[in-house]
């Protein structure tokens, strides 16, 4: 009888030392690993002429004949356009402080998710088309033939690249990971490689308006349905302007907001929020997605889509932009619109809350302003009537969603409004938070389901966090900003943390916001019982929250931005 | 001494054999970094599974637990490793491989009879003694069985984590066009993508946000 091999040797722990280097290391591409790819017909529509019918599980991507020359010729060009490319090429030492920020990496413990290799992938391939020493030395240099194994492991470790931009944070040269991974991304669009998740998104923003190509008629009646659920919750009645001209704000929100549970509950609250201030508003169906998905990819769809906002506002003669909670859209607002498409259009002027005549320096450029900041504004000057015992039943933390943390420094304002609106709220602990806070696992793109464990070993990192606090502290919601994370962390939590809820703040604004002519409440935006309901009517307004808030609702101060302390927990 | 006690006197040793185990299932370049940072947040991996094993230690060796502890230690380590890309044996594998380092020690040389005499007593001779083989057997079959309950109860969370990720991938496609469904549903339309999408094998997944 043959010898049965012993649990250690079926288990075939990693031999001590690899027999052989990262280089040739080649990814293995099987189901579950890697995004389905995008449909030659919605390629082909956005412009993409090398579109073609493909499996990544297949040998054969049936790459043009030419591949490497267009490979060669995009890298070339984008070394040209982009002076940061060049530099980030060049001018890594390999000092590893990126390595262990990454939280593919924590998640995942596979060298190849490192921002410094991850990048490596790439320079190891300009190394050799594009440097001398590269050229003549080859491996001993870090250079490499581009071939196309090495396409299929940009499709893999570029799609496993969030773009969150945490491990730039920590690199001393400030190299950029998140732009290398849309570059990289975007040469692989020569070859008509995409992901479908990502690239049907930009097809129907590109064309509809909203991400999932819904009609104006039909996105019209889903609002009437979440306006038929305001009304059961609050009794008001409110009919929300379409596309109207002559307002003096345009609201753009993703559009996960209107079609994806929770994200409609946060649509609700902001629907109740410009009812309740008497906003001179409209809504529109043709920019009716703030997410950029083109920025997950290619500059230029980029672009095209945060063009077609703009385009909006100077057609219906708009005067500025409220954006709703969104991540991507925020960071290209702030840091690539100005090269994008330059001038805002000469109607639009610095936005100036109506309500509050606070002008907000920040968005004179962008003439766009953040909810959380608008609304963050109202609370502090005491524009709001909140009743935050309504959300006593939670004991929420919140969630730094990337873009609008990193990408634009949103830390203060969406805490003042949480302080407002709930009285218990919990940091979850330290370089885990603000600046340093870890990503969902699932931006960029990546939150599709077929890579759902990727996906789970990515958040991971946030999600062992959060556990700290829900084991600690009884924390039993988690709110952000960022539609993608409202989409990204209910499976998250689901997963890891089952006993936390997910929402967007303004879920939680609505919950306590006291509107003129309401009935008492009963329920939440969900239409779930509320453990503290409103008192009835004839009962004079007699109740204090239990616990002491630290809300800005009660500060009548005049400075312009609340100014709150952190409760960090050590 | 018992085989608890002789076990829960090298705990720090065997337990780090034991996670040591787990950690080598990483590719090498990264698992230093596992094995080195003691931070809970900035290395979640390697912490989860050293906190894990040492609560499942205690229960395998014969110490005292709570049952409600060690099935949540259980938990933590096995979560973890249902998403990390393993067979279900390379998951939950490294569990057995405990057996291997108790037996080691307590079939191996006896390190009390093999010191120098002269730097002992008598007296704590006598208390460090190993009992009969017999009775160490007894002992080590008794931890193995508990080992083995730990393993049969691992099977059941790493089945029951994989189920729950797939019912999420379901749920999500529904969670992303709520709103979408409600909509088809008043209009007497089908939900989509209750018919099977036509044309090349690419783009066949749902649409979901």
């Amino acid at each position: 009888m043959p010898k049965m091999p012993t649990p250690a040797e079926l288990l075939a722990a990693t031999p001590a030392f690899p027999d052989k280097g990262w280089m040739d290391v080649k990814s293995e591409i099987r189901p579950g690993n890697f995004c389905y790819p995008a449909k030659p017909d919605t390629l082909l529509g956005l412009g993409f002429k090398r579109a073609h019918a493909w499996a990544p599980e297949d040998q054969d991507w049936n790459l043009p004949s030419n591949w490497e020359d267009i490979m060669y010729n995009a890298l070339k060009e984008r070394l040209d356009k982009h002076r940061s490319l060049k530099v980030f090429m060049d001018v890594c030492v390999r000092c590893g402080a990126c390595a262990d920020k990454c939280h593919f990496f924590l998640g995942t413990n596979d060298p190849k998710n490192m921002p410094v290799l991850r990048a490596e992938l790439l320079r190891s391939v300009y190394r050799k088309d594009f440097t001398l020493a590269g050229r003549l030395l080859g491996k001993v240099a870090g250079a490499r033939k581009l071939d196309a194994s090495i396409i299929k492991e940009w499709y893999s470790y570029f799609y496993q690249c969030s773009e969150c931009r945490r491990c730039s944070l920590y690199c001393p040269y400030g190299i950029d990971t998140a732009e290398l991974t849309v570059l990289v991304r975007e040469m692989l669009l020569e070859l008509g490689l995409a992901s479908n998740w990502i690239m049907d998104p930009v097809s129907n923003c590109n064309r509809t308006g909203n991400h999932l190509g819904i009609q104006p008629h039909a996105m019209k009646e889903i609002v009437e349905f979440l306006c038929d659920d305001i009304e059961t919750i609050t009794g008001i009645r409110i009919d929300p302007p379409f596309n109207e001209k002559g307002h003096e704000i345009l609201f753009i929100t993703p559009s996960g907001d209107y079609f994806a549970d929770p994200g409609i509950y946060t649509f609700m609250g902001y629907l109740m929020l410009f009812h309740e201030l008497g906003l001179d508003y409209t809504l529109s169906t043709y920019a009716s997605e703030g997410g950029n998905f083109g920025s997950f990819v290619s500059f230029d769809t980029a672009k095209k889509l945060n063009a077609k906002m703009y385009a909006e506002a100077e057609r219906l003669g708009s005067k500025w932009i409220l954006g709703g909670e969104c991540g991507h859209m925020w960071r290209v607002v702030n840091q690539y619109m100005a090269t994008y498409n330059g001038p805002t259009p000469p109607n639009m002027v610095q936005p100036v809350s109506p309500i509050t005549g606070t002008v907000f320096k920040n968005a004179a450029a962008t003439k766009m302003v953040h909810i959380a900041e608008f609304t963050a504004d109202l609370i502090h000057h005491n524009k709001l009537n909140l009743r935050p015992e309504r959300n006593n039943h939670i004991v929420t933390t919140w969630h730094d969603s990337c873009n609008p943390a990193r990408g634009m420094g949103l830390l203060e304002e969406p805490r003042a409004v949480l302080r407002a609106v709930c009285n218990n709220f919990v940091e979850m602990p330290e370089h885990t938070i603000r600046e340093e806070t870890f990503c969902c696992g699932s931006g960029s793109g990546l939150n599709t389901e077929e890579i759902m464990d990727i996906r789970m070993r990515g958040g991971f990192p946030r999600a062992n966090a959060l556990r700290y606090v829900a084991d600690k502290h009884n924390v039993n919601w988690m709110a952000c900003v960022c539609a993608l994370d409202r989409a990204a962390l209910p499976p998250l939590t689901e997963y890891w943390v089952p006993e936390v809820t997910v929402s967007g703040l303004h879920e939680l604004v609505a919950n306590a916001l006291v509107m003129k002519g309401e009935i008492p409440r009963t329920m939440d935006m969900r239409q779930e019982d509320l453990p503290f309901p409103d008192p009835e009517p004839e009962e004079p307004e007699t109740r204090e929250p239990e616990e002491i808030s630290t809300g800005a609702a009660i500060a009548p101060e005049s400075e312009s931005k609340p100014e709150p302390k952190p409760e960090e927990d050590a | 001494m018992n085989v608890t006690e002789i076990c829960a006197a090298r705990r720090e040793e065997l337990l780090g054999a034991w996670v040591e185990k787990f950690i080598s299932s990483y590719p090498l370049q990264s698992a230093g970094f596992v094995r080195t940072s003691t931070d809970p947040f900035a290395n979640p991996v390697g912490q989860t599974i050293r906190a894990s094993l040492g609560v499942l230690f205690d229960a395998v060796i014969g110490l005292d637990a709570s049952p409600h502890e060690v099935k949540a230690a259980l938990n933590d380590l096995i979560r973890l490793r249902a998403v990390q890309d393993f067979t279900p044996s390379q998951a939950v594998g490294p569990l057995f491989l405990l057996k291997d380092i108790v037996r080691t020690l307590l079939f191996g040389p006896d390190p009390a009879k093999s010191k120098d005499k002269n730097e002992q007593s008598g007296r704590e001779d006598a208390a460090r003694a190993r009992p009969p083989a017999a009775e160490i057997l007894d002992g080590c079959f008794e931890a193995e069985a508990r080992l083995d309950s730990l393993a049969l109860l691992a099977l059941d969370l790493y089945a029951a984590d994989r189920e729950r990720i797939f019912r999420m991938r379901v749920d999500e496609v529904k969670r992303a066009q709520s709103s979408l469904l409600r909509w088809a549903q008043r209009q007497g339309l089908p939900p989509e993508g209750t018919e099977p999408e036509k044309g090349t094998r690419s783009g066949g997944s749902p649409r979901c946000n």
